[in-house]
């Protein structure tokens, strides 16, 4: 199989010791994780109104979580700050250095 | 006249004390642009950037206007600039059209008009999006109305200066509120064109006259549409005018339509007039004659002229104009406008209410005037001509403010380059003066002690930079040189306390000798002492030493401190306290004069006192004892020594390794007095800390939940509906709690960490046992510090709702929307969340409504998947349509066809739905087109045309990378890892991909056969699109029989193809089936002939000696000690796969020889026609079937309640593909019960079947899924107790999709409600 994640990640999540299988199980669940994290932190800065067509866009059956997260994007203007927040909130968590 | 403005009521959080300073007086002074001189050296454009938030934008406008406009701009005394709220509307449709060339297009007319320095010019750029399809004609005329009415040339009273944006901001509230709503030259413009609405009737000899010159190719068709559309004379006048500007009439054309309109030049200028003196009295219409003169129709409108007299003006602006203007007067103003708020928000500053000022700054809601302002606050402070360290840090602490990052990122910048070039200049002033180099760092250190004299707290941070930038010495010969011991102690104290609050109490024993104050280092010494003894608590050492009264400690001087009692008792005794020769020798080492007391003391113990003085020196000259310990330098060090060393730990520069494995944290080796915690201690720290910050949490959500809803209820006042209040900052206690608790979940993650792999980490990351002990390690490391992540996150969230039953409403709503969201990212297929998860994880964050293609995983499949997937929702996305509802229902019934196992066999139903999915592509691409084409006709064709264009029917496409959020080509990928791929063809353009591959996974030829039949729909989109041949030999054919005719598995001898890593099965770009090995290319299938040549390479069975020869297998042997037939404990050579037996695969074969007298007595022949994969209907031995059971599938189980059971493996538990497996254990779980089990109940689940267990005696059950207990408790008659296991895996996260055995339990709800109200199966006793 052919290396599917790239260096940099590997590198900087400390993954470099896991097989292939277990980098993807790992990153994926990072990524589920920081998705949560994300959303709780945006649900905070959401307006009333916004948290009604947040609604409408989680109620769709078509939604992604690539719709959900540029919905998300698109409201918070602010939002890089946000994901690179829960990023390193996440590293610590788990004993990473946090850049 | 200018308002007064204190310095230090700008600066966020109250920490300067600068002097007063005058906001306009400066603006207008020549120079105080200083910075916007600085940042157009730097940037050398004009873009929206952090050049133009410094720079006094409106007045540059001004002044190019005056060279390059006419009529308009020269006569009226104002200066044009886009309504901010226009701006925002434009940002809105950017938006809308996220992920879409539309989305530039309307960022570039956003920044365009922004950039207008004229209407005439917006109305231009307005025409050309027109024109171009950016906007639509419905757009178009809101825009346009906005720019004419709200955007356009700003009316300036005469008497002031015209200008900026900060002028504009700082003038408003120099009218008291009154004046602003009823003296408003404009806001009465406003009132009259109100009243003028329908009653402006455009004459039809004009319209005529428009269309003629249409015809002649004039381009008037926005005129046209604008005159015909206008409510006043005048709207229509200046529409005829701005035309006249751009060329677009002449002047005689001009004068025509302006005689049809019945305007007589000869007479003063209405538009012209309008907006600025309302004494003109505008020309009436003479055919018109219901259309009242402009100042006639103002309704009670005030006699008197608009138009201020100098005395009005003059109080108008007076200070105490603004003083008139009450609290309760703000809500008015922000009606009226976010200068307005501004202006008043100085005057908060001015009354001395400084928590106000920020406060209405930040509750600015649009975007540039926030920034605008922010700019404002700055370049003011920075204006000074002598600027101070205070200044600096001041204006940083400003630039805090700024919502854009770049913005915030370039000001702090621009302030740390000028701070260095003032550093500069001072240093050459001093150098002409002295004619000796001064040292800049000394100059420095003096105004930073200078500054830490006046403000400890303000000097932490200046501190820093010299511990962010490795210079220790420096940092600490600053600490040493502060004379001032409060401020001195304060500061170690500090230091003391962050690092107890980031590290632990470490590292703080030689900073905490450092304080001078004896009773303060007395009480710190005893207060380590308390915690080393475990007497205290951390966050009771951490209470205690904020709590430490330095300011008390600190008036004891040097005089005071020897009481007088102590010393009578020295003139007696000749005794005195240890801790006051220590004082007096520190004094005398650093140069001190000695008071009286101290005099008489040192000639009474002056040898003691030299001793101390030798024994500090020597201690100073030695090398560092503890390493962990780490002490501040001596004062005298050299400037030249390394600089590296003796940072405190929290101040060190962090490094990041090359590459960062996850490493076993060990307890520290070197350890000081801190004693090793227990994991309880940890435990019972982290319980603590979480209680702590949970509780600063909640209380402060619940003043911000008040906030928000005095927010939300002035917005919505306000008609401004639906904006996200201002953030505000954290108070401090909650950042502390904040602190304290994230160093104690570190601290439990280091205990983990090092923590060996337990049995049951063993079995859920490597039942297999194909993990090297090292990487199982990992593995469990890194979950298990997920776990205890996630965990901690359920325990901090159940302990804020046990706090406050409003939190727990809250998170209760919280938990409803992101249970959905994480239902999406749970639903969406596995390599769809590995193209997120990177991005999301990973440098860069590329989420903006369009497209996204992973930055970090480059598969193929997954790729198209997400485009595929983002394509299709580009048209009625998000909203209950037509075409939805018909493609849902369409959707529901193919899935449930695929679900139900009554329609056919799993190949059968597979087939099928992937044809069903290729058929809606075509259907939802039609009703795509259809609906572009109705949009079209209705004249809002670009957007949805755009929305094809990115969804994949036209070629079209942007993609995001993943680590900026710049627009790259499908043909220029960047990194060799990130692959770019156009979206899937449709199914009419069938184009025969060359890179049609897979590689050999280990997982044998049968899977590889199917992904590459997934490739193949994949990429022709539908099965009708394959090449005929193809389809017929290869597609449409059994896999299992593929593998035997192409020679990968003979079912004869069960030997099966052996498969090396990094061989490709393949569709070549004839259509052939190829397989890429050893450096050849075997054409397998030939697409046209449908020849076949078989597989050539090596065949092996297991239980046959491996070739000696082979490189790449070591061993492989048969392992029975567990009654297992399949071949096991393979080792491979490093870096390389092999395929697994078809066997393996299937389960179908056995082994020659193989021990069947240990096959479970409780299995039976199993017939599953419906996976030839997991049964073979080949004839095999009745124990060979059986085989098959054993550990490949299922594997015997203990419940809690100590029944042996034999249950399917978790891996077949779930999934349409394992339905057939269930099914085949459903049918032979008779075989599975034995006599001690008492199975009351059951029912049927996706598949398989989930059963009830009970004790008769004691009512103890436990329900299993295919035999797994999932959950236990008791079921007795009228209720039962029935709760999932804690075994992991069988409950899902706080927030995501239930997992299968959540779903089973679900299901078996109401089974179990029944059977425990079933008296003929659980009687009542």
């Amino acid at each position: 199989m052919t290396n599917t994640l790239s260096k940099d990640i590997i590198n900087e999540w400390g993954l470099g010791a896991l097989p292939e299988e277990k980098q993807l199980d790992v990153v994926e669940r990072l990524g589920r994780m920081l998705y949560q994290a994300i959303l709780v932190r945006a649900l905070d800065i959401l307006s009333e109104k916004e948290q009604v067509e947040f609604d409408l866009v989680l109620d769709e059956d078509t939604t992604t979580p690539e719709d959900v997260l540029s919905f998300l994007k698109s409201k918070i203007p602010t939002f890089d700050n946000l994901v690179s927040d829960e990023k390193q909130n996440l590293k610590r968590e788990i004993l990473l250095p946090v850049i | 006249m200018a308002e007064k403005i204190q310095g230090s009521n700008f600066i966020p959080q109250e920490k300067s004390s600068i002097e007063n300073m005058d906001v306009l007086n400066r603006q207008t002074e020549s120079g105080t642009d200083f910075v916007a001189e600085l940042e157009r050296e730097m940037h050398g454009s004009r873009s929206l950037n952090a050049a133009d938030m410094f720079t006094d934008e409106p007045a540059a406008t001004s002044s190019s206007l005056d060279d390059t406009t006419t009529t308009v701009e020269s006569s009226t005394p104002g200066v044009f600039k886009v309504s901010p709220r226009l701006l925002g509307e434009l940002d809105a449709m950017a938006a809308k059209r996220s992920g879409t060339p539309g989305q530039q297009n309307i960022r570039d007319l956003y920044k365009n008009l922004n950039l207008s320095e004229s209407e005439n010019d917006a109305i231009v750029l307005l025409d050309e999006a027109l024109e171009t399809g950016v906007v639509t004609s419905e757009e178009y005329k809101n825009i346009f109305r906005k720019v004419v009415t709200l955007g356009e040339t700003k009316s300036v009273n005469p008497s002031e200066t015209s200008g900026t944006g900060i002028h504009d901001f700082a003038e408003i509230p120099n009218k008291p509120t009154e004046i602003l709503i009823e003296d408003n030259p404009e806001v009465d413009h406003v009132k009259n064109i109100e009243e003028a609405r329908e009653s402006f009737q455009t004459p039809k000899e004009v319209m005529t006259y428009i269309s003629e010159l249409i015809k002649q190719g004039k381009p008037l068709g926005t005129l046209e549409f604008y005159i015909s559309s206008s409510h006043t004379l005048e709207d229509a006048l200046q529409a005829v005018r701005k035309r006249e500007l751009s060329g677009a009439l002449s002047p005689e054309e001009v004068e025509k339509i302006e005689k049809m309109l019945g305007v007589d030049k000869s007479k003063s200028d209405p538009v012209l007039d309008i907006k600025t003196d309302e004494a003109v009295t505008p020309t009436k219409e003479p055919e018109l004659p219901e259309v009242a003169p402009v100042a006639d129709m103002t309704p009670q409108a005030p006699i008197e002229p608009a138009v201020p007299t100098p005395q009005a003006v003059e109080d108008a602006t007076s200070p105490e104009a603004i003083i008139t203007i009450t609290t309760k007067d703000i809500e008015d103003a922000i009606k009226l406008s976010d200068e307005a708020l501004v202006a008043l928000a100085i005057k908060e500053s001015n009354e001395g209410r400084q928590d106000n000022f920020w406060e209405k700054v930040n509750s600015i809601a649009d975007l540039d005037v926030h920034t605008r302002v922010v700019s404002a606050l700055i370049q003011h402070t920075m204006s000074n001509e002598d600027l101070t360290e205070t200044d600096f840090e001041d204006a940083n602490t400003m630039a805090e403010e700024f919502r854009v990052p770049q913005y915030k990122i370039s000001a702090i910048a621009q302030i740390a380059k000028t701070r260095l070039e003032k550093l500069a200049a001072v240093s050459d002033k001093v150098e002409e003066d002295s004619e000796k180099a001064p040292d800049p760092l000394k100059n420095e250190a003096e105004k930073l002690i200078s500054a830490a004299n006046e403000n400890p707290d303000r000097f932490m941070d200046l501190v820093a930079e010299y511990a962010e930038t490795g210079k220790a010495k420096e940092f600490w010969n600053l600490v040493d040189s502060i004379d001032d011991d409060v401020a001195h102690d304060k500061i170690l104290t500090e230091l003391i306390i962050d690092n107890i609050v980031q590290n632990g109490v470490k590292n703080v024993k030689t900073t905490a000798d450092k304080i001078r104050t004896p009773s303060v280092k007395q009480k710190v010494t005893e207060l380590f002492t308390a915690f080393e003894s475990k007497s205290i608590t951390k966050n009771a050492l951490l209470k205690e030493l904020r709590a430490t009264d330095l300011g008390q400690e600190v008036s004891v001087k040097a005089d005071d401190y020897i009481g007088e009692d102590e010393f009578e008792k020295f003139v007696i005794t000749g005794q005195i306290n240890d801790s006051i020769l220590e004082n007096i020798a520190d004094k005398i080492a650093k140069g001190g004069k000695a008071t009286d007391r101290e005099e008489a003391i040192y000639q009474a113990k002056s040898a003691e006192i030299e001793a101390i003085l030798a024994r500090k020196k020597a201690e100073s000259e030695e090398p560092v004892a503890n390493i962990v310990d780490i002490p501040a330098p001596a004062a005298a060090v050299a400037p030249d020594a390394e600089p590296e060393e003796d940072l405190p730990a929290f101040m060190a520069p962090m490094t990041t390794p090359d590459v960062a494995p996850i490493v076993p944290t060990t307890p520290d080796t070197v350890v000081d007095a801190a004693p090793v915690e227990t994991i309880e201690q940890i435990n019972g720290e982290l319980e603590q800390a979480r209680s702590d910050y949970a509780a600063q949490t909640v209380a402060w959500n619940a003043a911000l939940a008040e906030r928000k809803r005095k927010y939300g209820k002035l917005i919505l006042s306000l008609g401004k509906e639906g904006r996200q209040m201002p953030e505000v900052e954290k108070p401090q206690e909650l950042i502390d709690a904040e602190k304290a608790y994230m160093s104690s979940k570190e601290k439990k993650a280091k205990a983990l960490a090092a923590l060996a792999v337990t049995p049951e980490e063993k079995e859920r990351f490597d039942s297999a046992s194909k993990l090297t002990p090292e990487q199982l390690s990992n593995v469990a490391r890194i979950h298990r510090l997920m776990d205890q992540a996630e965990g901690e996150w359920e325990s901090l969230q159940a302990k804020k709702s046990e706090l406050s039953p409003a939190e727990n409403e809250t998170l209760r709503k919280m938990k409803e929307k992101v249970g959905k969201a994480a239902a999406i990212w749970a639903k969406v297929p596995m390599a769809v969340r590995l193209s997120i998860a990177p991005i999301l994880i990973g440098t860069g964050v590329a989420f903006t409504g369009g497209l996204i293609l992973g930055a970090g995983y480059a598969g193929k499949k997954l790729v198209r998947g997400v485009v595929g997937a983002a394509a299709a929702r580009k048209v009625g996305s998000w909203k209950e349509s037509s075409y939805n509802k018909i493609n849902d229902e369409l959707e529901l019934e193919a899935k449930e066809a695929y679900l139900d196992e009554t329609t056919g066999t799993f190949e059968e139903r597979e087939k099928r739905y992937a044809e069903f999915k290729a058929e809606e592509a075509k259907r939802i691409k039609n009703q795509k087109i259809k609906k572009a084409m109705f949009m079209v006709g209705a004249g809002a064709g670009a957007g949805i045309l755009e929305d094809l264009a990115s969804s994949g029917v036209s070629s079209g496409y942007k993609a995001m990378t993943g680590n900026s959020n710049q627009v790259q080509t499908p043909e220029a990928p960047k990194a060799p890892e990130t692959v770019v791929k156009p979206p899937p063809a449709t199914p009419e353009v069938v184009d025969v991909a060359k890179d049609m591959k897979v590689e050999l996974s280990s997982k044998g030829f049968l899977d590889d056969i199917h992904k590459i039949k997934a490739e193949m729909l994949g990429k022709y989109g539908s099965v009708e699109a394959m090449p005929e041949n193809l389809r017929e030999n290869f597609y449409e054919k059994p896999s299992m029989q593929l593998a035997k005719d192409f020679g990968f598995f003979d079912a004869k001898t069960g030997a099966s193809g052996m498969g090396l890593k990094g061989e490709v099965l393949a569709v070549d770009a004839k259509g052939n089936l190829v397989y890429e090995h050893g450096g050849k290319t075997q054409v397998i299938l030939n697409a046209e002939t449908g020849e076949i040549n078989k597989f050539d390479g090596k065949m092996f069975k297991p239980n046959v000696s491996v070739p000696e020869t082979s490189p790449t297998i070591e061993e492989q042997t048969l392992n029975t000690a567990r009654g297992n037939f399949i071949a096991e404990d393979t080792k491979f050579g490093v870096g390389e796969e092999l395929n697994p037996t078809l066997e393996q695969q299937t389960g179908a074969n056995f082994r020659e020889g193989a021990d069947f007298s240990k096959v479970p007595p409780e299995l039976e022949t199993v017939v599953v026609p419906e996976q030839p994969e997991i049964v073979t209907p080949e004839a095999i031995e009745q124990a060979e079937k059986l085989a098959v059971w054993e550990d490949e599938f299922t594997h015997v189980s203990m419940t809690g309640e100590g029944v042996k059971i034999r249950a399917l493996n978790d891996n077949f538990q779930e999934g349409p593909q394992y339905a057939d497996v269930r099914k085949a254990f459903a049918e032979n779980f008779s075989k599975n019960i034995t006599s001690d089990m008492n199975i009351v109940a059951g029912q049927p689940f996706e598949g398989g079947r989930i059963d009830v267990v009970r004790n008769p005696s004691t009512g103890a059950s436990q329900l299993l899924l295919n035999g797994k207990e999932i959950a236990k408790g008791y079921v007795v008659p009228g209720q039962n107790s029935m709760k999932l296991v804690e075994t992991p895996g069988v409950k899902s996260g706080f927030w995501f999709a239930d997992t299968v055995y959540e779903r089973a339990f679900k299901a078996s709800k109401d089974m179990i409600k029944t059977l425990s109200n079933n008296p003929s199966i659980i009687p009542k006793k």
